[in-house]
């Protein structure tokens, strides 16, 4: 078992445009790890290079201590799951799986009887003496990860390894990988771009975007604390919504041009905020879950005059769109930017109708104008 | 749905007429013709009227000791030109599969033999093989060899001739396969390669445990095709050796061709393109069962 530690790396083509900017990170002995971001963000490639199926323009990987920059992937002892699978197409399940122990050089009766654990343990042994093409989706996927397995890695990459099934073999296999890497405890590197995935299965979760690290932590607190707007926005489902606000003493003020409306803080969110200079514009972050239906003598609460632009009823929950009525539309020039809330009843509420929100300020996140949490 | 299935099918019928006019009246008709011709004692300029002699020609044909050196010769041709002229395919293949700058000029340069004509071939190697010291390739042996090579006339020695001409069909064919074998390899995901990097496989066992078992069809392919190719050994025969030295290089289409043209024996001729073309038949049948057997496996 290993850690993985990787300092100031950076990757580049054309020395210009930086793939990966500066990333610093250090995985646990044990740990899965979710590096997540939308395409393009350069996850895949970290985790590539971490391989060693890419190079490293500059900076240090080492796993377990060992600096491991000018290794190739061969001697590396990491196993790796493709998005594609990539089985050796001409090798039936049990040769694909005793491949890497074949380049090893183990006695065959040991390859044959590792094969044939793990293949128990993926529930695989009847597929064994059958083709790769003579497979299902779901079959390929847990075929390559015996084959990944089968060599005992001190660390395991999966590049977007459920990408290619359909959405029930998904859930299926996503929380078997959680149990398999619970039991063998191997440190784990797990790239997706479905946030879903990322905050079910991440122990931590790395969220990248235009090759910079944006934040690390576990799925919880990437929710509750998003480090900048874009994390508030990409994690969570719809993502955070964002209101333009500023902090005035004690009090939360939507500065509305005539008559601001203006929501005492709670007592423990005051102190966090005590450093921001008076009247600064910033940006109020509010999870769908933060709006409740208005009800009637609920003063406390911050209201917003809404229109509904579609309802979308999930059975437990309603995704709610509506915009922003006036004064708040105009006063707030916010233009025609929608907002989600998730209400937890059934709704009736018909398109175009005008409703009342209130909000829920204590789940509230603020960033500043460059969009950083404050 | 039997209306439209029959307009459907009466399209596709004229869709393929011109194609299946062309097989039928410049492949079908002359090999049917030939079949027909082979069993008859047709003979130009004889004054024999034309009757049919049964399996005559082909009984002859198979104890005439030239027309057998000449299977036998397109025998050792095809076992020693099949895995070179692959072998050379392959390596050729490898080396310009890379993405390095310039590539497209090697890749341009090794297939260029393919598209020159063999007539043109042909004389620039007999001018290659020119016998004594100052011939081109007599010179560059004595050369390399520190004067021990003694200069041979390669196309007029009964030993020298055939290799000689499998050589000139090496480097002329060897182009045309590397380019089936490049988009073979092209067609090999790359992610494989490094699934085996990770598997801890080195760059010979990549190639042997990767490249080369995807390339199974191709190779199959590229085999079967260079073996019939060689079965048609005819121009730098005619060209460059007439099929001597005592039919050194004399081979089945040569003599085919010697037997019609030359002594008038048309039926002879037939029987011998029967023959060519039962063989033919044979490999490729034997290279459709090879794949076919993948499919069904694969």
């Amino acid at each position: 078992m290993a850690d993985v530690t990787i300092k100031e790396l950076v990757k580049s083509y054309d020395k210009k445009h930086l793939i990966l900017d500066h990333i610093n990170l250090e995985i646990k002995d044990g740990e899965l790890m979710v590096f997540v971001g939308p395409s393009g963000c350069g996850k895949s490639t970290l985790l590539r290079t971490i391989a060693g199926l890419e190079s490293i323009t500059d900076g240090e990987i080492s796993i377990s201590n060992r600096r491991v920059n000018n290794l190739p992937p061969q001697q590396r002892n990491i196993a790796m799951v493709f998005q594609n699978y990539a089985l050796y197409p001409h090798m039936s399940v049990r040769d694909n799986m005793s491949f890497p122990l074949r380049m090893q050089k183990m006695p065959a009766q040991e390859i044959t009887q590792q094969v044939e654990t793990v293949a128990e343990q993926l529930d695989i042994t009847r597929l064994l003496d059958k083709k790769p093409k003579q497979l299902s989706g779901g079959q390929r996927q847990r075929v390559a990860m015996g084959r990944a397995l089968v060599r005992q890695p001190e660390v395991f990459l999966m590049d977007e390894p459920l990408s290619n099934l359909d959405a029930k073999l998904r859930v299926q296999i996503r929380s078997e990988i959680a149990t398999i890497q619970r039991q063998l405890g191997v440190t784990t590197v797990y790239v997706t771009h479905d946030q879903v995935e990322a905050m079910t299965l991440g122990q931590r979760v790395a969220v990248l975007k235009d090759g910079i690290l944006q934040q690390v932590a576990p799925p919880d607190e990437l929710y509750s604390r998003p480090a900048n707007v874009f994390v508030a926005q990409f994690i969570g489902s719809p993502g955070m919504n964002i209101i333009p606000c500023r902090i005035s003493g004690d009090e939360l003020v939507l500065p509305l041009e005539k008559e601001p409306v203006c929501w005492p803080l709670p007592e423990e969110m005051r102190a966090g905020l005590e450093h921001l200079s008076r009247d600064e514009d910033i940006w109020l972050g509010l999870r769908p879950e933060a709006f409740r239906l208005s009800a009637q003598g609920q003063e406390s609460s911050l209201s917003l005059p809404c229109q509904v632009l579609d309802a979308e009823f999930l059975g437990y929950d309603t995704l709610l769109r509506f915009q922003l009525t006036a004064p708040f539309k105009t006063a707030l020039n916010i233009g025609e930017q929608t907002f989600t809330a998730r209400i937890f009843q059934q709704l009736n509420c018909a398109v175009g109708e005008n409703i009342t929100l209130n909000v829920d300020v204590r789940t509230a996140c603020f960033f500043d104008q460059s969009g950083t949490a404050v | 749905m039997n209306n439209t299935f029959r307009r459907d099918n009466r399209v596709g019928w004229l869709m393929a007429a011109p194609a299946l006019t062309g097989l039928a009246l410049f492949i079908g008709l002359p090999f049917l013709l030939a079949l027909i011709l082979s069993f008859t004692n047709l003979k130009l300029a004889s004054p024999l009227p034309l009757t049919f002699v049964g399996l005559q020609h082909y009984a002859r044909i198979l104890q005439d000791p030239v027309f057998l050196r000449a299977l036998l010769n397109n025998l050792l041709f095809a076992v020693v030109v099949v895995p070179l002229q692959t072998g050379c395919a392959l390596l050729l293949a490898l080396l310009v599969n890379r993405k390095l700058p310039g590539m497209v000029v090697f890749r341009t340069l090794f297939f260029l033999p393919v598209i020159f004509p063999f007539a043109l071939i042909s004389v620039v190697w007999m001018l290659l093989y020119a016998p004594g010291p100052n011939g081109v390739i007599n010179s560059v042996l004595e050369l390399l060899t520190f004067g021990f090579w003694q200069p041979q006339d390669f196309l007029h020695n009964q030993y020298l001739a055939l290799p000689a001409i499998m050589v000139v069909s090496i480097w002329q064919g060897a182009g045309f396969q590397m380019i089936v074998y490049l988009a073979g390899l092209q067609d090999i995901s790359e992610e494989l390669y490094e699934a085996a990097r990770l598997d801890g496989a080195n760059s010979w066992q990549q190639f042997w445990y990767v490249t080369f078992p995807c390339l199974r069809n191709t190779t199959l392919f590229v085999v079967s095709v260079t073996t019939i190719l060689s079965f048609r050994l005819f121009d730098q025969v005619q060209i460059m050796t007439k099929g001597g030295p005592l039919n050194a290089t004399a081979t089945v289409v040569f003599e085919a061709v010697r037997a019609a043209f030359e002594r008038q024996q048309i039926a002879r001729g037939s029987a011998m393109t029967v023959v060519f073309f039962i063989i033919v038949l044979c490999l490729t049948v034997f290279q459709r069962r090879m794949v076919s057997e993948d499919r069904r496996v694969g």
